[in-house]
């Protein structure tokens, strides 16, 4: 399962923060992941359970479309 | 996957804003009097976000949106205490206490002395300090040393979330007012830019930290290094690049200027014989010195070194980057006062 980053710009973003270490358990809606795309942060939500693997760490420029990180 | 409750809680990270929202969250759940006030912190849920998400759960009665007038809200705010609310007031920037100050160190911190203890003001008053993101000399102000030097108010700032919650709950159940301040490096606005290690985990029921306590986080035996907010986690970066080269530094987390933790200091700089204090603020006239005549006044013969300090200049705060940043602390100005302390 894959958590994807969805905004409307064409913008580069950034990855500001992660709440959840790699490795941890976590569940649908949690806040795993704040984006800043042009100085407006975005949170992205747990679209479920599972283990978080992180593919963007912190301060990773990402596009539209970027994988940030799955579920297993 | 099974649906029994998992032993262990839950750990998840906080942005130092989310666990200050959080925190008052909790508390307006449990108690009615319990309402925030401010320039911005209803509707965009403060432009540091340390009111996020509060006016849509709690309505626009407890989530007050103010204009731009501190002279009046925070004057409000007082009112508001004195007559039993418990009203949190967001100060948007510290620098902007000017307008507001009689309210504040008049008022607030001097009522319940005048009354003889029977209408005391436990109002919060919420504030953001710091500079490094060239917003200049009335945007940038920490001035930590202006209010802790007035009687009558709790001072504090928290350097991570996990503090940050707790003592923003033991600030809104505390019968004192408490101005809590905010460093704007760490809450969490990426624009800014925030240090990561303010990150960190935070449980999710109501926990309190006490308030006048200073916090050991960094043991070691050549030095001590006194840090707050910001210039914690500088005394931190520090510290960790010192222990390369067998250095073995003390970092202790003031949390608290008022009431000022001297029992932690003292007895820090009884072990380890040498005192370095890290204030952003400016140099003269504040926490540093007080830091340092507390220490000198009680182990002062026993000093290995004289102390010294990293501090701001006696500037207002340049706009330009360039002087900006040469005036702030830093991690390296830290290592080198902390060497020459070693000489």
């Amino acid at each position: 399962m894959t958590n994807e980053v969805i905004w409307e710009e064409d913008s580069d973003g950034v990855v500001l923060a992660w709440f959840f270490d790699a490795g941890e358990k976590v569940n649908e809606g949690d806040i795993l992941v704040e984006v800043m795309v042009d100085k407006i942060q975005y949170e992205i939500a747990s679209p479920g359970d599972g283990v978080l693997q992180i593919d963007k760490v912190v301060d990773s420029p990402v596009i539209k479309g970027d994988v940030l990180g799955r579920l297993a | 996957m099974s649906a029994t409750v998992d032993a262990v809680a839950k750990k998840r990270k906080l942005t130092i804003a989310r666990a200050v929202s959080e925190a008052i969250g909790q508390e307006m759940a449990d108690d009615d009097n319990v309402f925030v006030m401010g320039e911005d912190i209803g509707a965009l849920g403060g432009v540091f976000g340390t009111t996020q998400g509060l006016l849509e759960r709690f309505g626009p009665d407890r989530v007050r949106d103010t204009p731009i007038s501190e002279t009046a809200f925070i004057g409000a705010g007082v009112g508001a205490a004195a007559v039993g609310m418990k009203p949190i007031v967001e100060l948007m920037f510290v620098d902007f206490f000017g307008v507001c100050m009689d309210a504040i160190y008049n008022l607030a911190a001097k009522n319940a002395y005048f009354s003889g203890g029977k209408q005391p003001i436990p109002m919060v008053l919420m504030t953001s300090v710091g500079g490094g993101y060239s917003d200049a000399g009335q945007h940038s102000q920490c001035l930590y040393g202006t209010f802790a030097h007035l009687p009558g108010m709790k001072v504090v700032m928290p350097s991570n979330a996990y503090d940050a919650k707790g003592m923003m709950i033991s600030a809104i159940r505390d019968p004192n007012p408490v101005v809590f301040m905010c460093h704007k490096n760490l809450q969490g606005m990426g624009w800014l830019g925030t240090v990561a290690d303010a990150i960190v985990n935070v449980p999710e029921e109501a926990y309190t930290v006490p308030l006048g306590k200073a916090e050991v986080v960094r043991e070691g035996k050549d030095v001590t290094v006194v840090g707050f907010g910001s210039t914690l986690h500088m005394a931190n970066t520090a510290a960790a690049k010192l222990a390369e080269r067998d250095i073995s530094v003390e970092v202790i987390d003031l949390r608290s200027f008022v009431p000022l933790d001297r029992e932690t200091l003292i007895a820090s700089v009884s072990k380890t014989g040498r005192l370095v204090v890290v204030d952003d603020d400016y140099q003269s006239y504040g926490v540093s010195g007080e830091i340092i005549a507390t220490v000198t006044e009680a182990v002062g013969t026993q000093l290995r070194a004289c102390p010294r300090r990293v501090t701001y200049p006696d500037i207002p705060v340049p706009f330009s980057r360039v002087m900006e940043q040469y005036a702030l602390p830093s991690p390296e100005k830290i290592e080198a006062a902390i060497l020459a302390s070693l000489e």
